[in-house]
């Protein structure tokens, strides 16, 4: 056997045992899932329960009112990242094809908003929600980020990228702004906007730190928030707690393996941009 | 159409396209940033009426005398000391290998990435599993290897490295694929003919790789920094709503967060907030100052 | 539909114009080629044809109408881009109804029209096919089609053939003359390409310089150019140029006579140059060496030095020795003269 032969050997293995240390938490997040409390505090643990309690799930989910946290992740994924995606798209448009005063100053404005920590905004915004009795609502969850300058300014690049030929070719052919943007422009550029989309999806079902702050009310929990406080409502029933995983991680890893390709390229695009 | 003059009813049009953006992030951004100034600077807030009163530093002077303050600012700056550099040598070393074994890449990369679009509260809540001091599978490999067992989430020794393994392997994906992207864009024929100039793989590592992905590698650094400033989702989950055995984690965003959210002191988190903004916006016009003067796409 | 401008002129700044006192007439149903160097202004003409560009001054009129100030949609025009600009979402079929279903036709009759206009640009068995798998020439077909579609009052197409290969291009360059005779559109060709221009108009304007430098017949345009830049820009071998001067002791300056004087410039096409006088030639010549001579396909072309400068002639049969000095005669149709600002006196 050659020495370079030897190392590619090497070198596999080390992938494999990256990739097992990447899987394991979600293996054991399932495998725990479906123990007994007493089969999962084992001593050697045990790899893969005999008889898998697959009813922990059903149970775990009405330890909670989960299902309703469903629906409230859903509502609040859903109208946010749709609501993000309309603004984006309009703002890109006029940013990229359209001629108006202060284009540049109103860009710079924005652009600032790329630049700050959103956690700083947090109590500002608190207070707002509060002094419009908008608290525990799904307004309070959604109308903060129904905006993203992140998104426009990615839109807006690839807006760009479309020659300008085509936009005169669609005056010609008798299109208001209105129509080309959405017959031509947003089909053309439908990748970079599904793109955006999905990355929007997964980072509004996962955000927890504002939806935390802004339900007091148990029934208007998104799930990572239901999750977080899960411990209050099973204690130390590590099963239990491992499913309530499950309901927050299984969707986004399905809609992950269904659109890698776009995921990916949304990171690469977005990613370098900062 | 081209070359016509700006006129009055186009930028009213293109408003019409803007507002409903400019609108929000006015409210939701730009106000708040404000805002979370002026909040800072106010010696007295009531949070009913919305009203401040006497302007001053004192805030400011308070974090700079709160004990707490400092262990946020050190255990941050431990906290971005130990995730970053090793977070994108580990992630360059895997993007390297990745390339290697260019038919299986794809699926590797999916497992990879994994991590990354999951939710950092439940996959830290697998982790509490995963560090339990009695039952934790990571205190039972420990043992095979006859090492003594570590109180991973009740040891106050233990709290930033608990919180290093972790952010290390929950955003590993992200770098990995960016640092693909880069060694993917070099083009092939510098290996080709360094290979030619008898050049060893490593000496074309050194020589070609390093020196042609630096850009990437640069913003990479940047970004992770900006992101593991702000970490907070772990800390709540593993601690249960604390900072961690004698606050032993307390990072800036937590004691913001506790701070307003607890303790209702507004001022003085929104100052500890601003402190946040100057950090994050150094490392911003860092990153920008350096795309701008080193960075070719 | 007729065309007309009247003292229309351009400025992006404020300091030039890019187009300066434009005055002409497209008649109905003709086509007309504009062309020149790039940034002779010949795109940004067309693009005020089609409201794309507003002019600086002046009016545009179609059939009396006064068109100054209407959108590109309201003048009723079809334009094929340069680089097609076919709407890369759509199939062809779509493509070449989407103007249609802008102007809320029934889907069964834009259909039914762009089925037809298929027919007429001869991709009807693509109709299905996504844009992006078509050749450029088929692109360029579809293109076509799409302006055609809201039966335009006018064809404008911008540089339509400069992506294409050169055996494609002489192929379109026959389609589109074909489609537009069946048609019987008034339309306007943008290229810098002059024998493309040539071959396909039924008149050319030749723009440089923010003007008109000529719009006449194309064979007007090599017969008798206006001016110095039609001269050389109109015709496949270059025009040899010389100062007047260099004639002065020769006897072919008696034999053109009082126009000489007048003169700056000798302007002489290189396949006027001939070796033998005849009826068609001046009757003196003037005594040249031969530098080198090179051959490609049937098209000699052979450099004489005179007075030290070297004369390029081509389509000489006649073989002599390199070095050897010979009396060359100028072909009366190939040889001009022009004055300071480079008009040709032969048309005063």
């Amino acid at each position: 056997m050659t020495k370079r032969k030897l190392a590619n050997i090497l070198f596999f293995l080390i992938l494999v045992l990256g990739a097992l240390i990447m899987v394991f938490p979600f293996f054991w997040m399932i495998s725990t899932s479906v123990k007994t409390p007493s089969e999962a505090a084992q001593i050697p643990p045990m790899l893969w329960p005999k008889h898998p309690h697959w009813v922990n799930f059903v149970n775990a989910f009405h330890a909670a009112p989960f299902g309703r946290y469903l629906v409230n992740s859903l509502i609040v994924t859903v109208c946010t990242t749709a609501a993000q995606m309309f603004t984006s798209i309009l703002a890109a448009f006029a940013f990229s094809k359209l001629k108006f005063w202060g284009k540049n100053l109103i860009f710079m404005i924005f652009l600032t908003t790329m630049m700050v920590p959103i956690e700083m905004l947090i109590i500002p915004n608190y207070v707002t929600l509060s002094e419009t009795h908008l608290m525990n609502t799904y307004l309070a969850l959604i109308l903060p980020w129904a905006a993203s300058f992140f998104t426009v300014f990615t839109l807006r690049q690839a807006f760009n990228a479309v020659p300008p030929q085509v936009y005169y070719a669609a005056k010609i052919d008798g299109a208001s702004d209105w129509k080309y943007l959405w017959t031509v422009l947003v089909p053309i550029c439908r990748s970079s906007i599904v793109a955006m989309t999905i990355l929007e999806v997964i980072s509004s079902w996962n955000d927890f730190m504002w939806p935390m702050i802004v339900t007091n009310d148990p029934n208007m929990r998104t799930l990572p928030v239901a999750v977080a406080s899960f411990t209050n409502d099973v204690g130390t029933n590590y099963p239990y707690m491992m499913a309530a995983a499950t309901f927050v991680i299984i969707p986004m890893i399905v809609l992950y393996v269904i659109l890698e390709k776009y995921i990916i390229q949304g990171i690469t695009k977005g990613g370098l941009v900062g | 159409m081209i070359n016509q003059k700006i006129s009055w009813k186009q930028t009213l049009h293109a408003l019409l396209y803007l507002a409903p953006m400019m609108i929000l992030l006015s409210i939701f951004f730009l106000y708040p940033i404000i805002s979370t100034f002026i909040l800072s600077v106010f010696k007295k807030y009531n949070f009913y009426t919305n009203a401040g009163q006497g302007i001053g530093f004192d805030n400011f002077a308070y974090l700079w005398h709160d004990p707490m303050f400092h262990q946020a600012v050190k255990n941050t700056f431990i906290f971005v000391l130990g995730v970053v550099p090793a977070s994108i040598i580990i992630s360059l070393g895997i993007a390297l290998l990745l390339n290697r074994f260019s038919k299986v890449r794809g699926f590797f990369q999916t497992l990879y990435f994994l991590p990354y679009v999951t939710s950092t509260v439940a996959i830290a809540m697998v982790w509490t599993w995963i560090y339990h001091s009695d039952y934790g599978v990571l205190n039972f490999i420990l043992k095979l290897f006859h090492l003594p067992p570590v109180g991973w989430l009740t040891d106050p020794h233990y709290t930033m490295l608990t919180l290093i393994i972790f952010s290390i392997w929950k955003n590993l994906g992200l770098n990995i694929i960016l640092f693909l992207v880069a060694l993917n864009s070099v083009p092939k024929q510098y290996y080709l003919s360094a290979s030619i100039d008898g050049a060893t793989p490593w000496q074309q590592f050194t020589n070609i790789t390093v020196p042609l992905i630096s850009p990437t590698t640069f913003l990479l650094t940047i970004n992770a920094m900006i992101a593991s400033f702000k970490v907070f989702d772990q800390i709540y989950v593993f601690y249960h709503n604390t900072a961690g055995p004698n606050n032993s984690g307390m990072t800036i965003v937590y004691y913001l967060y506790q701070k307003f959210y607890v303790e209702n002191n507004y001022t003085v988190a929104s100052a500890a907030g601003v402190v946040l903004f100057v950090i994050i916006l150094l490392a911003t016009i860092l990153q920008n100052y350096v795309s701008k003067h080193y960075v070719h796409y | 539909m007729q065309v007309r401008f009247s003292h229309i002129s351009l400025a992006f700044t404020p300091d030039k114009d890019t187009l300066h006192d434009l005055n002409f007439t497209i008649n109905d149903g003709e086509l007309v080629c504009l062309l020149g160097p790039s940034g002779g202004g010949k795109s940004t003409t067309l693009n005020l044809i089609s409201g794309l560009l507003v002019p600086t001054k002046g009016n545009i009129l179609f059939d009396n109408q006064d068109v100054t100030k209407m959108g590109p949609s309201e003048r009723k025009i079809g334009m094929v881009f340069q680089n097609y600009s076919l709407y890369p979402h759509l199939t062809v079929e779509n493509n070449i109804a989407f103007p249609l279903k802008i102007a809320h036709w029934k889907k069964a009759d834009r259909l039914a029209r762009a089925a037809k206009l298929a027919k007429l640009v001869h991709v009807e068995d693509q109709l299905q096919k996504n844009v992006n798998e078509l050749s450029g020439g088929q692109q360029q077909r579809v293109a076509i089609a799409r302006a055609l579609a809201k039966d335009p009052n006018i064809l404008l197409l911008d540089e339509p053939l400069s992506n294409l290969d050169a055996r494609l291009r002489m192929e379109m360059r026959e389609e589109i003359r074909r489609i537009q005779q069946e048609t019987k559109i008034t339309t306007v060709f943008v290229t810098h390409d002059q024998s493309e221009a040539m071959h396909i108009s039924d008149s050319v304007m030749v723009l440089h310089n923010a003007q008109i430098q000529q719009y006449s017949k194309p064979n007007e345009l090599y017969d008798h150019p206006a001016n110095q830049f039609v001269a050389s820009f109109i015709g496949d071998n270059p025009l040899n140029t010389f100062d007047r001067s260099l004639l002065d002791d020769t006897e072919l300056k008696e034999e053109l006579g009082k126009v000489y004087d007048k003169a700056t410039t000798v302007g002489v096409r290189a396949e006027n140059i001939v070796l033998t006088k005849g009826e068609d030639t001046y009757q003196h010549g003037v005594r040249c060496k031969l530098l080198r001579s090179h051959r490609y396909g049937l098209i000699s072309t052979r450099l004489y030095s005179f007075k030290g400068i070297e004369l390029d002639a081509t389509g000489l049969t006649e073989i002599h020795d390199t070095n050897e000095e010979v009396e060359i005669y100028f072909q009366k149709r190939g040889f001009f003269l022009f004055d300071a600002s480079g008009n040709n006196l032969f048309l005063e």
